[in-house]
């Protein structure tokens, strides 16, 4: 496995790891009022930091990993024209991720302005969450942001997949 | 993900003294991984790197590389 592969499952499984922790904190949260304050940018810092010591423990890990294969840990890769290529594909993979999802927010910012124009029946009450208000809104800017962060995730992780998939695969 | 194009690599490495994978990645100017995966038949390489393996085994292109697909 190539040190760029290597680097690549690192950034996927961080990546994961700090989204999944991020939005298991944020959606299910009542209304959207804190999205903005004071304990979110402390909770943001958290995560910032965590996802650093995670970038240093995953480079000492692979560090680690290279001397228990024989190379040298010293010896940095540089990228060659496989690389760059598999770079490319990845970045344009990604790009059509976000472009779509981006499709998706407009898409739904429109109907949603359409479903509450029209008469609705009165259904069951459901708790009110950031998740319930990115789905049915109206969406404000916090609400908005969420979802461009979801976006910005989901072409991370494509970006991460598509790399390891080619390395995996051949390019 | 196989390419078209076969070649020599591995022959040629071994007629030349057991020339490692890495010896020749750092002779061309690539990773060891690239090699391995142009040996594999998973990678075509560019033209510019074609030529230069062929270089280091001073062989001509077409006798390190052979192409096997559609004209």
């Amino acid at each position: 496995m190539s040190r760029q592969e290597k680097i690549s499952w690192v950034s996927l499984i961080v990546t994961v790891l700090i989204s999944i922790w991020y939005f298991a904190i944020v959606l299910p949260a009542p209304g959207d009022s804190h999205l903005f304050g004071p304990s979110m940018i402390v909770f943001a810092l958290i995560l910032a930091i965590t996802a650093i010591f995670a970038a240093i423990a995953g480079e000492l890990l692979l560090r680690r990993v290279q001397r228990r294969s024989g190379d040298d840990p010293k010896r940095r890769e540089r990228l060659d024209e496989r690389d760059r290529l598999i770079n490319l594909r990845a970045g344009r993979n990604a790009y059509v991720v976000l472009a779509w999802s981006i499709g998706f927010v407009l898409a739904l910012i429109w109907t949603i302005q359409i479903m509450r124009a029209l008469p609705m029946p009165v259904g069951p009450t459901l708790r009110d969450t950031v998740l319930l208000r990115m789905a049915i809104g109206p969406l404000t800017a916090p609400l908005l942001a969420q979802w461009l962060l979801l976006a910005l995730t989901l072409a991370d992780v494509c970006k991460y997949v598509t790399r390891i998939v080619s390395y995996r695969r051949g390019y | 993900m196989a390419t078209e194009i076969r070649n020599q690599i591995r022959k040629l490495r071994f007629e030349r003294g057991e020339l490692t994978q890495q010896q020749l990645a750092d002779l061309v100017g690539a990773t060891r991984q690239t090699i391995i995966a142009i040996e594999a038949g998973h990678y075509a390489p560019s033209l510019e790197l074609a030529f230069r393996i062929a270089r280091t085994f001073g062989k001509g292109i077409e006798e390190v590389f052979i192409y096997g697909g559609p004209p």
